[in-house]
């Protein structure tokens, strides 16, 4: 499970991040931290309300490690770029989150905690993969450690998606119908895969393999689970990527800084829970 | 509904050590043997075990007490 966050800042001095790098970095980093905050908000709502008492730690758990993962981030986000945990989490308003889109609103059911797992958990896994050997000292040596606490939560997904497609139609059709929703703003995530967004990234060697690169290992990963699972052949392109090519994202909305091509951000109510507001009495004391 | 709940009942074993004796940890309810293992592995973390397994209750057979009649016992 999670362990509270390392200080990667304690162990070593300041690194510095290219110039050229810098905004990149700070949106890959910040979207990932954003999105597993978001992550760890949902699957621990749904410690309550989960098909029995096992799925209920299985949520619950994997909320943990999301949490530890996103105040991990935060002391990377912090150590390359001076923003503090107040600034990350009590300072902002849903429209500077770049969390997933898919996140913003409180889950209707359980099918859309399968697809969180399912699409965004995995996105999230294979971005930060994508920074393995990285240049940076401080990211390299907590890669490893996020992505193997992930492996959890990967086959939790798989069987998840196995499951629904076995029980009964109502339930495939519940969990495709969720997958489907949540794809546009995964695939956001990823940005352009025509774009070079993360150039300067990878020639900085902060980043080791590029985001459409890993768009197109998620749509393969994904495409081979909904095939497994029976789910909506008609929606899956000739080549086998799930709904790859019949989604239609609008580029031109797509904002560098978020990664998202939805405007607004995670509602004030979810908000409120992870800023803790309620508590501030508590707080630093 | 009992027998729904049995049906997916699994019961746990693990060992420490490898080689060394397999002990029954518990049982989890779980719609299948995927999920299952995934749950079993969560769980019951509670030691760094060498091996886990998850068995489904159904498929485990009643070895004693023997039930079956002897030969020329009762009314056969």
């Amino acid at each position: 499970m999670a362990e509270a966050a390392a200080e990667p800042q304690a162990r070593e001095g300041k690194e510095l991040v290219p110039e050229t790098a810098r905004r990149g970095f700070r949106s890959s980093l910040l979207a990932c931290a954003d999105t597993k905050l978001l992550l760890g908000y949902h699957y621990g709502e749904w410690t309550f309300g989960a098909p029995s008492l096992e799925a209920a730690i299985a949520a619950c758990s994997m909320g943990q490690d999301e949490l530890g993962h996103a105040r991990l981030l935060h002391g990377l986000l912090d150590h390359f770029f001076g923003l503090t945990q107040e600034a990350l989490i009590e300072n902002r308003g849903g429209g500077d989150f770049a969390s997933i889109a898919f996140l913003d609103r409180t889950f209707g059911s359980w099918a859309d905690l399968v697809a969180a797992n399912a699409l965004v958990d995995l996105a999230v896994t294979l971005e930060i993969a994508a920074f393995r050997g990285s240049s940076l000292g401080a990211l390299r040596r907590v890669v490893d450690k996020l992505i193997q606490e992930e492996k959890f939560h990967d086959e939790h997904a798989r069987a998840w998606f196995q499951l629904a497609s076995a029980h009964s139609s109502e339930s495939r059709a519940s969990i495709a119908h969720a997958t489907r929703a949540a794809l546009p703003a995964v695939l956001a995530f990823f940005g352009d895969p025509a774009s070079n967004h993360d150039r300067e990234l990878l020639a900085t060697g902060i980043k080791t393999r590029p985001d459409a690169a890993v768009r197109e290992d998620f749509l393969a990963r994904l495409g081979r689970l909904a095939r497994q699972a029976g789910f909506a052949a008609g929606a899956m392109s000739p080549g086998g990527e799930l709904w790859g090519e019949t989604e239609r994202i609008d580029w031109r909305a797509w904002d560098a800084d978020r990664r998202r091509t939805v405007s607004g951000g995670p509602a004030d109510e979810l908000l409120e829970h992870l800023s803790g507001a309620k508590n501030v009495e508590f707080r630093r004391t | 509904m009992q027998a729904a709940v049995k049906k997916n009942v699994f019961e746990v074993f693990a060992q420490i050590e490898p080689g060394g004796p397999i002990s029954h940890i518990g049982n989890l309810n779980a719609p299948g043997m995927d999920l299952a293992k995934v749950y079993a592995r969560r769980i019951y973390d509670e030691e760094r075990w060498s091996e886990m397994w998850v068995v489904p209750r159904a498929e485990i057979a009643v070895a004693y007490p023997d039930d079956s009649p002897a030969p020329g016992a009762g009314d056969g």
